[in-house]
């Protein structure tokens, strides 16, 4: 898809120079052809934003909610994968991030009363600059490495949070969250929650297309693909590296904040290594490099497991098998473009 | 005219062997200069130093009368050194028009910041470099213009050393180390490459250093060449003279 939108760029500004100054006749064609695409386009948001809409009123609670977790896990992957498929940094304590959001809300939320837009704020800003003051020294530490040393942060943070009792609440976590709010606007029932994460993702993901598609896109990924080149052409390596790790933290600690107000409690148990690993391989089954991959893998793996449950006790192995199936024949994952071996080497 | 590189008393020692032995070297404002050796004589090392990639034991680099060699490898970009590699390097998930354009990354006006926002002075700068960037590809006929959205991959060997050389002239560079630009090229596209290469530096306005092993390329371009052997450099001055030079013959092919 963005192959042809690309495509159609240069090549339609090239046709209209002579073309505009030429034949009216030579206009007409192209430009029937680009409505129709128009309104294919359209048609297909109008058609997508029913669908989006429609759960709560034809699904039962029980789908209501795994939907609520798949826009959930949007932001988180979308950030994944703009960290490892666009920038190629194998980090792998992304659900330390999460974590972070969402204890920024179990303690600026639950504890303090603070009202839920300044707090969902916080989250995200927090997050980044936890992402931040992670990357300053982690981001120097390339390829295999960083993946150690992402996975001792997640180690850490889960130790931490167990520990410190007064604040966090040790292993009982912190219970009873408010209920969120944004002016006369209280987001309550399994409805409501499904539509403020379907906002949120929808948001997160056109933040994310903007990001890649922009010249900063290109750069950090010129970064990934040669970084002794792109430090010929000027691009300065560690900045570039650090302000994608900052935007990935911050979307996680949204997701985290997210799932906090959904969820109502906010303990460890949450946002371990293994919730790392299941981000990881999110991004990497949905596709490195591709937002709508990001999508796809969260749908997947959160959606899977869930349409496989009447196979009870095979249900966890059968996902392991859809997942050894789709690297043996796409490893690059279903809509990527980069090939997780190709980061190892780096 | 800008582009006066002088390295100064060049040394590069790894453990005991000295890859580069005292070397130093001129390049003319606006000049061709030709840097030729054999195999080993330690010709991209010395383009690693000028360009910062390796740290030297010892060097004094000047770009037009500016000394350089503290800066590190993308600040020598930004000041206007742009360079091949020998061993092609390019983003090959991207495309021929994004690898050119990514070239330009020192001239933007615009912070990769706004370029997030897709602010219309973002965009509009962006769509200026690209018709650079094709103006620049145009010199080499219709081999990349058709190309402009494939993946490099999809490339063939000379294609993608064109694509390279695009990107380091999309800079605007004061000077251009090319590292043997013609290797995979069968002679007709040498022949080619030496004429489009001097048309596109005409363009850029910038002087060149050039490594490379074919001997006829280099006559056809340079009016200087220093010759390299085992890190120390042997001779210097017009091809021709260089050509004759006993001490150079012996180098390259061992005979007296």
């Amino acid at each position: 898809m963005t192959q042809r939108l690309r495509g159609a760029g240069p090549a339609s500004a090239r046709n209209r120079g002579p073309a505009g100054k030429g034949l009216s006749a030579s206009i007409i064609g192209p430009s029937r052809a680009r409505f129709g695409w128009f309104a294919a386009v359209i048609s297909a948001c109008v058609a997508g934003t029913f669908g989006l809409l429609v759960p709560p009123i034809l699904c039962s609670q029980y789908e209501v909610h795994v939907l609520t977790l798949v826009c959930i896990y949007i932001p988180l992957v979308l950030g994944q994968n703009l960290i490892t498929g666009n920038s190629g940094q194998l980090s792998m304590g992304h659900a330390a991030f999460y974590g972070f959001g969402a204890y920024t809300v179990g303690i600026l939320g639950g504890v303090y009363g603070w009202p839920t837009p300044p707090v969902l704020l916080a989250a995200i800003v927090a997050t980044g600059l936890l992402g931040f003051l992670v990357g300053l020294p982690a981001i120097r530490i390339s390829g295999d490495y960083l993946f150690i040393v992402t996975i001792g942060l997640n180690l850490v943070f889960i130790d931490v949070v167990t520990q410190w009792n007064s604040m966090t609440g040790g292993t009982s976590g912190i219970p009873g969250l408010p209920i969120p709010s944004f002016g006369p606007i209280e987001v309550r029932t399994y409805s409501d929650f499904y539509y403020l994460a379907l906002v949120i993702a929808l948001l997160s993901l056109a933040v994310v297309i903007a990001i890649v598609r922009s010249r900063f896109g290109r750069m950090v990924e010129a970064v990934r693909d040669d970084s002794l080149a792109a430090a010929a052409c000027g691009i300065s390596l560690t900045p570039v590296r650090i302000a994608v790790f900052v935007v990935g933290a911050g979307l996680a600690g949204l997701s985290g904040a997210v799932l906090a107000y959904f969820i109502g409690f906010v303990g460890p148990t949450d946002f371990g290594v293994e919730q790392s690993l299941l981000i990881f391989e999110m991004a990497i089954l949905g596709g490195l490099g591709s937002a709508a991959g990001s999508v796809v893998g969260a749908v997947l793996l959160v959606g899977v497991p869930e349409i496989l449950r009447f196979l009870q006790p095979y249900r966890l192995g059968m996902v392991g098998l859809v997942m050894v199936v789709l690297m043996v024949y796409r490893p690059q994952g279903i809509l990527g473009k980069v090939k997780v071996t190709n980061l190892i080497r780096k | 005219m800008t582009g006066n590189l002088q390295c100064r008393d060049v040394s590069v020692v790894f453990g005991g062997l000295a890859a580069l032995n005292g070397v130093s070297l001129n390049v003319g404002a606006g000049s061709f200069t030709g840097l030729i050796g054999p195999n080993g004589s330690g010709k991209t090392t010395l383009l690693n130093v000028v360009t910062g990639v390796q740290r030297p034991t010892h060097a004094e680099i000047e770009l037009d009368h500016r000394r350089i060699d503290h800066l590190t490898l993308h600040e020598r970009a930004r000041a206007g050194i742009a360079r091949t590699f020998q061993t092609l390097r390019l983003f090959d998930t991207l495309d021929v028009i994004d690898n050119v354009t990514l070239g330009a990354h020192r001239l933007c006006e615009r912070s990769a910041f706004e370029s997030v926002f897709h602010t219309s002075a973002a965009r509009r700068e962006l769509r200026r470099q690209r018709e650079v960037a094709e103006e620049l590809l145009a010199v080499f006929g219709e081999r990349l213009l058709p190309r402009l959205d494939q993946q490099i991959v999809t490339l063939s060997y000379a294609n993608r050393r064109r694509v390279e050389i695009a990107r380091a002239l999309m800079m605007r560079p004061a000077i251009l180390l090319l590292d043997e630009p013609a290797a995979g090229m069968n002679p007709a596209e040498t022949e080619e490459l030496a004429e489009q290469l001097r048309m596109l530096t005409a363009m850029v306005g910038c002087s060149v250093l050039l490594v490379e092993h074919k001997m006829d390329f280099i006559a056809a371009l340079c009016s200087e060449v220093y010759v390299l052997d085992h890190g120390s450099c042997l001779a210097h001055g017009p091809p021709s003279s260089v050509q004759q030079d006993p001490m150079v013959a012996e180098a390259f092919f061992g005979i007296e």
